[in-house]
């Protein structure tokens, strides 16, 4: 098991070069950098903005910058922000902890509607129920989710006199604020996610009861429910994981659109805007954060097979 | 009791019934202290050091809460004393100001004239990049003879230097420790305004508190203001009817229904936030076919201003000139006309009987300009020249635009201060701010003594003359000025808008 996860652990490292590197070389690509934006439309003197490039380091041969850049990362700081001048590490832990609790509400939401009505439409194969189920799914599917998070404010605002408090708010600090807050864009980011997981564990629990190992425990006299919850669901549930696994690294990405609609100050604005703004080292910041981060959620989603799935485990 | 008692008695009633109302109502006209007013604003300020950032997310929503300058506008746009108590012009070139006394910085120091010299100092020294070198280049040197006194000693005179001391950028007095400690004021905000920062998270809201040191007594009435960003208008307009937020700003989309509700009070005209604004259509006057001033004068014949009006913000606006109307007698009233056939004669005689084809640039941020270029676009096909619309980011817009890589674009500016803004800044070859990059000249004589002329009837005279000349050579087309839009709870009072600033909201308090 060590060993699995040491070895998972050091290709880690060429992803975050490679991702670097990448990049460093888009954004340098892009038409336009930092001094531009600031500037904005009053840039005309060259000389003031030669002088600014200097003042950002801009001046210097990419190559010079990216390895300035990395030796720094080495140390453990990944700079200031070109526009806030606060440093990025602070930047990152103070949007991801938002984006973070946003894709938690999302997941629960997904989990808590996805799952048991998954495991209803199985056993109630061929029922009305079953197919009204379906339409929802499809309904669920097809909504774009800023549309449903405008919708719901809007309808909040005119029939309940009610807006989602605003600001920063976590979730071990305000407790009651938070929850507030997230119930409208992790409903609206959750449904959709919700569908994919109720059409998910709905097929998979339909294969496991087809088993034979199902037919014997029913046989043996064994409860309904125990032959579900003991045996079946452990087996069906694993490619919900994965599913589970894959879209909570999505959202914690940044879903941008939602951030936007609800102002909430995530990953996701955070990313629109360094790019916007062409704020290197915040992008590069970012960009490695991400990059870990994603491979850092694969690797526990293996875990986590392992511990579910013992045939693996001997392996 | 008998009638006649009876009568009295009702009768004393009524009269201390009507007194009571009347001081009731006297007294709710008197400011009330207290109260945080929270307002929606749909960006945040990029910037928040005064001398670096222009941008009206800076200056005109946050930074007027926290710094001011020597001289400030009244409703009327009149200059009035602010931190300076007194001025006089000694002559053309030299400037007196008397310091108001009794003014402290947040840090608790009183402001005096070494304040004043180092913040311009600061704004004209190179290395701190300010945009606004080129709103002081007038000024020559400044000399302080006192703890009380500043005068300033201009190279030539220079016609918006007072108007530009009044703001709303580049005009506030900074202290030098707050520099010095800090290397900018980015991170911390030191300023002698009515409220202090407290807090400041990107993306997501601006907190200040009462400065209780404030040079006015009495004021500010609020105890705070709490600004939060609200990117979307439909969540903003949300916010403001359910009552979480007390202040915001719109846009002529959604007026019509905001006028309707009853419980909101909304503003409209040039004179409130983000008023006044002017969209205009610029070709590249370096580059042919617009380097001939008939081609340029064809398409301006050839656009219909007033549907643009009409169907972009929805009548909330008048077609303008080169200076918007809302301007005052410095604005000429342009006349135009919509002449088809003396367009085409005019392309003809520039050697483009049959039109040609080109390009516009805008960017979808602003989604006025995307709608302008559609318009444009198809008046401009009744004249055989077809425009093909491309839609560019905004890092690389600028980019594109400011480096002559373009061959027309549609651009809406904010509201300016002063007339000069509208003439030198666009007109004169050597102006960083030419940004239709004409550069024959043709205009430099003129706007340098426009912007010289601080006798305002030969002023006026000098600008009109400007603009007429504008109007024919068409080095840009412009197109309309259009109306802000604020919103606000009932319950605000003492509101001032003003298409420059919030200013300061010292004098607004709440009745709740």
């Amino acid at each position: 098991m060590l060993q699995f996860l040491m070895r998972r652990l050091l290709v880690l490292i060429p992803i975050l070069i490679g991702v670097s590197i990448l990049s460093f070389l888009l954004l340098y690509l892009i038409p336009g950098d930092v001094v531009d934006i600031l500037m904005g439309t009053e840039s005309g003197d060259p000389a003031r903005l030669a002088e600014l490039r200097r003042l950002f380091g801009l001046d210097r041969p990419l190559p010079v910058r990216f390895v300035e850049w990395f030796g720094a990362v080495l140390h453990g700081d990944l700079g200031r922000s070109f526009v806030t001048r606060r440093p990025v590490a602070t930047e990152i832990l103070t949007a991801f902890p938002v984006t973070l609790q946003l894709a938690a509400a999302s997941l629960l939401v997904a989990l808590v509607i996805g799952v048991p009505l998954g495991i209803y439409a199985a056993i109630k194969r061929g029922s009305v129920g079953s197919a009204g189920l379906s339409v929802c799914v499809l309904l669920g599917l097809s909504i774009p989710n800023f549309w449903l998070g405008i919708l719901l404010i809007l309808f909040a605002s005119l029939y309940l006199h009610w807006f989602p408090p605003q600001g920063l708010n976590l979730v071990w600090h305000q407790p009651w604020e938070t929850l507030k807050q997230l119930v409208f864009p992790g409903f609206a980011l959750g449904l959709a996610l919700a569908a994919m997981v109720m059409r998910m564990t709905r097929a998979c629990v339909l294969e496991v009861l087809a088993q034979d190992y199902v037919r014997t425990a029913r046989a043996k006299g064994l409860a309904e429910w125990l032959v579900l919850g003991q045996h079946a669901l452990r087996n069906a549930l694993i490619p919900v994981v994965t599913l589970v696994g894959l879209q909570f690294g999505y959202l914690l990405g940044g879903a941008i659109v939602i951030e936007e609609i609800f102002s909430l100050p995530g990953m996701g604005r955070l990313v629109l805007r360094s790019i916007a703004q062409r704020d290197f080292p915040l992008v590069q910041g970012i960009l490695l954060f991400g990059g870990a981060s994603v491979v850092l959620l694969n690797l526990c989603v293996d875990v986590c097979y392992v511990l579910l799935d013992p045939r693996i485990r001997r392996r | 009791m008998n009638q006649h008692s009876r009568r009295v008695l009702v009768t004393a009633a009524a009269l201390g019934f009507a007194i009571l109302v009347g001081c009731g109502m006297a007294v709710a006209q008197q400011p009330r202290p207290g109260g945080i007013l929270t307002v929606a604003d749909p960006l945040g300020p990029p910037v928040l050091d005064p001398h670096k950032d222009g941008s009206y997310q800076s200056s005109g929503m946050v930074l007027t809460l926290m710094y001011e300058g020597l001289l400030t506008r009244n409703e009327k746009g009149e200059l009035q004393p602010h931190l300076a108590a007194s001025w006089k012009a000694v002559s053309p070139t030299l400037y007196e100001f008397r310091l108001r006394r009794g003014v402290t910085f947040h840090n608790g120091r009183e402001m005096d004239s070494s304040d004043v010299k180092y913040s311009f100092e600061r704004e004209l020294d190179p290395k701190t990049g300010s945009p606004f070198r080129a709103i002081w280049s007038a000024i020559d040197r400044i000399e302080t003879p006192d703890k009380w006194t500043v005068r300033f000693h201009l190279q030539y005179p220079s016609a918006p230097f007072l108007n530009y001391l009044a703001g709303p950028y580049g005009h506030q007095i900074v202290p030098r420790e707050g520099v010095e400690k800090n290397g900018d004021l980015n991170q911390v905000a030191v300023g002698t305004g009515p409220f202090q920062l407290v807090e400041y998270v990107p993306d997501s809201h601006l907190k200040f508190e009462k400065y209780k040191g404030y040079w006015k007594k009495g004021q500010p009435y609020l105890d705070g203001v709490m600004i939060r960003i609200i990117k979307d208008e439909s969540a903003r307009i949300a916010a403001i009817r359910a009552g979480a937020v007390d202040v915001t700003y719109v846009t002529a989309v959604n007026a019509p229904a905001l006028k309707q509700d009853k419980n909101l009070v909304l503003l409209e005209g040039d004179n409130v936030f983000y008023g006044m604004t002017l969209a205009q259509f610029i070709p590249n006057d370096s580059k042919a076919p617009f380097s001939d001033k008939r081609v340029r004068q064809a398409m301006s014949l050839a656009i219909e201003r007033k549907e643009l009006v009409e169907s972009v913000i929805f009548g909330a606006g008048v077609v303008s000139g080169p200076i918007p109307p809302g301007m005052g007698p410095f604005a000429l009233k342009p006349s135009y006309t919509v002449d088809l056939d003396r367009a085409k004669h005019l392309l003809r005689e520039a050697g483009h009987p049959n039109g040609f084809k080109a390009t516009v640039k805008a960017s979808p941020q602003y989604p006025l300009d995307v709608a302008d270029c559609q318009i444009i676009k198809s008046n401009l096909q009744r004249i055989g020249i077809e425009l093909d619309i491309q839609l560019v980011e905004w890092g690389q817009f600028l980019k594109e635009w400011l480096g002559g890589n373009y061959d027309t674009i549609c651009l809406t500016s904010g509201p300016l201060a002063d007339p000069d803004a509208f003439t030198y800044d666009y007109f004169h070859s050597k102006s960083p701010r030419n940004r239709a990059k004409f550069f024959t000249g043709e205009l430099d004589e003129l706007v340098t003594q426009a912007r010289m002329a601080t006798e305002p009837a030969k002023r006026r005279e000098l600008l009109l003359e400007v603009q007429r000349q504008a109007l024919d050579l068409a080095p840009v087309i412009y197109l309309y000025s259009g109306n802000g839009f604020e919103v606000h709870r009932p319950a605000v009072k003492g509101y001032r808008p003003s298409r420059l600033s919030r200013y300061g909201f010292s004098a607004t308090w709440l009745e709740r």
